[in-house]
């Protein structure tokens, strides 16, 4: 991650993308492990845009980097 | 056994003439007279040996070879083309071109068969013991640039295709004779006289085609490999100001792996060795319309902190 | 006939530490046209010999390894794409080929270059299956209505789907060989013996078995031989594995019997033993009923391929290779359908292909 932009490479999928105006906080909490939980990253980052948060997430699902766990 | 100017024709005709040209070995067989001329006068002061008395395995045996085209008149269109042992990967072209043909011939075999480098669509020369790899499409004026800066005492480590080892993320010296199209010629030939130029190729799909032969000490050196010190994107415009900007790391691997030919079949290798190189390389966008004000800034560069 | 280094290297006639630099010169090109680079460099491995070989030769062996680790890794996310659509299905997906070979870990598997998917049903199920791949972003080919028919009248399989992101390729069979074929076994035998997937919810393979007789099916009867030579040093590698796993020929012939498909199986056994020394004893050969080849007729089959199972390069070619290709291709055709549709169909895809259209 360099100045604000993410380069991704999917390990499942084989492709790779560039991510640009997500936070590093972000990035980092989404991938770092292997699962985590909606709720408790918008409490933490209660300074970061809602909808950005949205977005970032529904983004990243269709571009097969997170998947949806139903529980 | 090395083989003298005179000897190349018979043996081209023959069992082939292995051309060593960085790590590889190409054993080369054609009976064209312009293929013959090629070799003899771009490829002088590589190694040259018979194909009989080889003590290495060759990587690639190819062949430029006339063939008979149901598209093309007999005594009319001679045409030629380019296999690597018997498989033709493109369509056959005017006997002309043969000169191009096995240029492109040999970038092919290289860009379609090796998966222990990263070959990315780049020129990359070096100075003091660091590479400067320069992606670029064509019409970016790249090959003008390497030409020009060769003779500005970079040595040249490849005009096309940028080989990156995966195991240590150094550049492997690929050097070949340079490629210019149309007005690059004239450019190259009033800038620099002393410089060796190979048969040219007119009326192909690129416009004409040339070669010059590269710099003795570049191929002498040809073992030698290194880090990467610099990644550059050049950009020829008429008229433009000199623009020398750093270029985001994030971008520049995007770039990097947008211009490479087996990126994606690498997989994470390939991300890994990107993901090395741009953290450690100063990456720049650089826009210019006069080779002056270039060679000086390429110059000027510092080696990366 | 003397066998290329590339098969006396599979069958060990020939040691790899004992090859010449000539020897490992002509191998490598020949594994090259063989597309068997791959598979060789796990044959390297598999003697712990990869530090002992040519700089050169590894280069090239690695070079394909790696290529072939990119299909497997796409086959996997492809395969994970299918268990969404497999689990949905009452009844079973059955991967077949490469995708099975991999899936059920077979050795078979290593090496290999991966293109279509081939996946197997029953032919009630076919037209529900095809929907919920359609509902997950596969889409029919475009063909006339010359291809149509022939796919849906005659084949054994529909014509193939292309993922509308992705780009991968299912071929989707209800058969492993055309119904207007005279040895064409019954579907509902090869299902009801397939294995369920533990690791893998909801698709299935063939049984152990099946699969070598529908690998040899899919080489003697059905295939065009471009890779004939992959295909026998495949079918090499599973009869190997099928042995070691404590399954005797004898149940293989005694399966093939009972499909209806004793001559594959026959030319497989043979080949197998003349190419890659693979020793089917003659007792087990002779319980094959029907009509096996015999006298004569195996003297011609063996003329033609024992050319077209070698690699196809000048090393192994000899003048007659390219009559034997062809003749065995048209062979293929002709055992698929009745000469007053043959002749039409080589021509218009001959006519295809001069045009650069795909051919089927």
């Amino acid at each position: 991650m360099w100045d604000g932009f993410s380069v991704v490479y999917n390990i499942s999928s084989g492709n790779t993308y560039l991510i640009e105006n997500i936070p590093n906080i972000l990035m980092e909490l989404y991938f770092k492990k292997h699962q985590f939980d909606e709720k408790e990253i918008r409490q933490n980052c209660i300074s970061i845009d809602e909808q950005l948060i949205t977005n970032s997430l529904n983004s990243f699902v269709k571009m097969d980097l997170l998947e949806k766990v139903e529980n | 056994m090395k083989i003298k100017n005179r000897d190349i024709s018979h043996t081209l005709k023959s069992s082939g003439l292995v051309l060593n040209i960085g790590f590889f070995k190409f054993n080369i067989c054609s009976s064209l007279r312009t293929i013959e001329e090629t070799i003899s006068t771009l490829y002088c002061d590589y190694e040259r040996t018979e194909y009989d008395n080889i003590d290495e395995l060759i990587d690639f045996h190819v062949q430029v070879k006339q063939v008979k085209h149901f598209s093309s008149l007999p005594f009319f269109n001679r045409q030629a083309q380019f296999f690597l042992d018997n498989t033709a990967p493109f369509t056959p072209l005017p006997i002309q071109h043969a000169p191009a043909i096995i240029e492109w011939g040999m970038n092919w075999c290289i860009s379609s068969q090796l998966n222990t480098h990263l070959v990315i669509h780049a020129a990359v020369i070096e100075k003091n013991g660091f590479a400067a790899v320069m992606p670029a499409p064509p019409g970016s004026g790249k090959s003008t640039l390497t030409a020009s800066l060769i003779q500005e005492g970079w040595r040249l480590l490849s005009d096309e295709l940028t080989l990156i080892h995966l195991d240590n993320h150094r550049v492997s010296p690929f050097p070949r004779p340079v490629s210019l199209k149309n007005e690059s010629i004239n450019v190259i030939k009033n800038r620099y006289p002393d410089v060796v130029f190979g048969p040219v190729s007119s009326d192909t799909a690129k416009g004409t085609v040339c070669h010059i032969r590269p710099p003795t000490l570049s191929v002498k050196n040809q073992h030698i490999d290194c880090p990467v010190g610099w990644v550059i994107f050049p950009k020829y415009q008429a008229g433009a100001e000199t623009e020398f900007l750093p270029f985001g790391k994030a971008q520049t691997l995007m770039s990097i792996a947008e211009n490479s030919f087996n990126y994606s079949v690498l997989g994470q290798l390939g991300f890994d060795a990107l993901k090395n190189i741009v953290a450690t390389a100063d990456c720049y966008q650089f826009k210019y319309s006069n080779l002056d004000e270039a060679v000086n800034i390429f110059s000027e560069l510092e080696p990366p902190k | 006939m003397k066998l290329p280094i590339l098969c006396q290297v599979f069958n060990e006639q020939v040691a790899i530490p004992d090859l010449t630099l000539n020897q490992w010169d002509l191998l490598l090109r020949q594994a090259r046209s063989a597309m068997l680079l791959a598979k060789l460099y796990y044959l390297v491995e598999s003697k712990q010999l990869l530090d002992d070989i040519p700089a050169t030769a590894f280069r090239y062996l690695k070079s394909a390894k790696i290529h072939s680790d990119k299909q497997l890794h796409d086959l996997f996310w492809e395969v994970r794409h299918l268990k969404k659509i497999a689990r949905k299905l009452k009844y079973p997906l059955v991967l077949l080929k490469g995708a099975a070979y991999t899936m059920s870990d077979k050795k078979a598997a290593r090496g290999r270059i991966f293109s279509d998917i081939d996946l197997l049903v029953a032919h009630e199920n076919i037209a529900n299956t095809e929907s919920q791949l359609m509902l997950n972003g596969w889409v029919s080919s475009k063909l006339d209505e010359y291809d149509q028919r022939y796919y849906r009248q005659w084949m054994h399989e529909i014509p193939a789907m292309r993922h509308m992101f992705r780009g991968s390729v299912i071929d989707l069979h209800h058969n492993i060989l055309p119904k207007i074929v005279k040895n064409c076994p019954n579907a509902t035998l090869l299902l009801t013996e397939v294995k369920l997937l533990a690791e893998h919810e909801g698709l299935s393979v063939l049984s152990s078995i099946d699969m070598i007789i529908h690998s040899a099916t899919h080489l003697f009867y059905d295939g065009e031989l471009e890779h004939g030579c992959r295909d026998i040093i495949d079918l090499f590698d599973l009869l190997n594995q099928f042995v070691d796993d404590g399954g005797t020929l004898d149940d293989l012939v005694a399966r093939a019997n009972e499909l209806g498909l004793q001559n594959p199986v026959y030319y497989a056994l043979h080949y197998v033993g003349l190419i890659l020394q693979f020793s089917v004893p003659e007792e087990t050969i002779n319980k094959l009923q029907g009509n096996v080849p015999k006298g004569l007729m195996v003297y011609i089959m063996d003329f033609l391929f024992m050319r077209a199972l070698m690699p196809d390069h000048e090393s192994c070619n000899d003048s007659w290779s390219g009559l034997a290709r062809w003749l065995l291709y048209v062979r293929s055709h002709w055992l698929r359908m009745p000469l007053y549709q043959l002749i039409p169909h080589l021509l218009r895809k001959s006519y295809k292909r001069v045009k650069g259209e795909e051919v089927h």
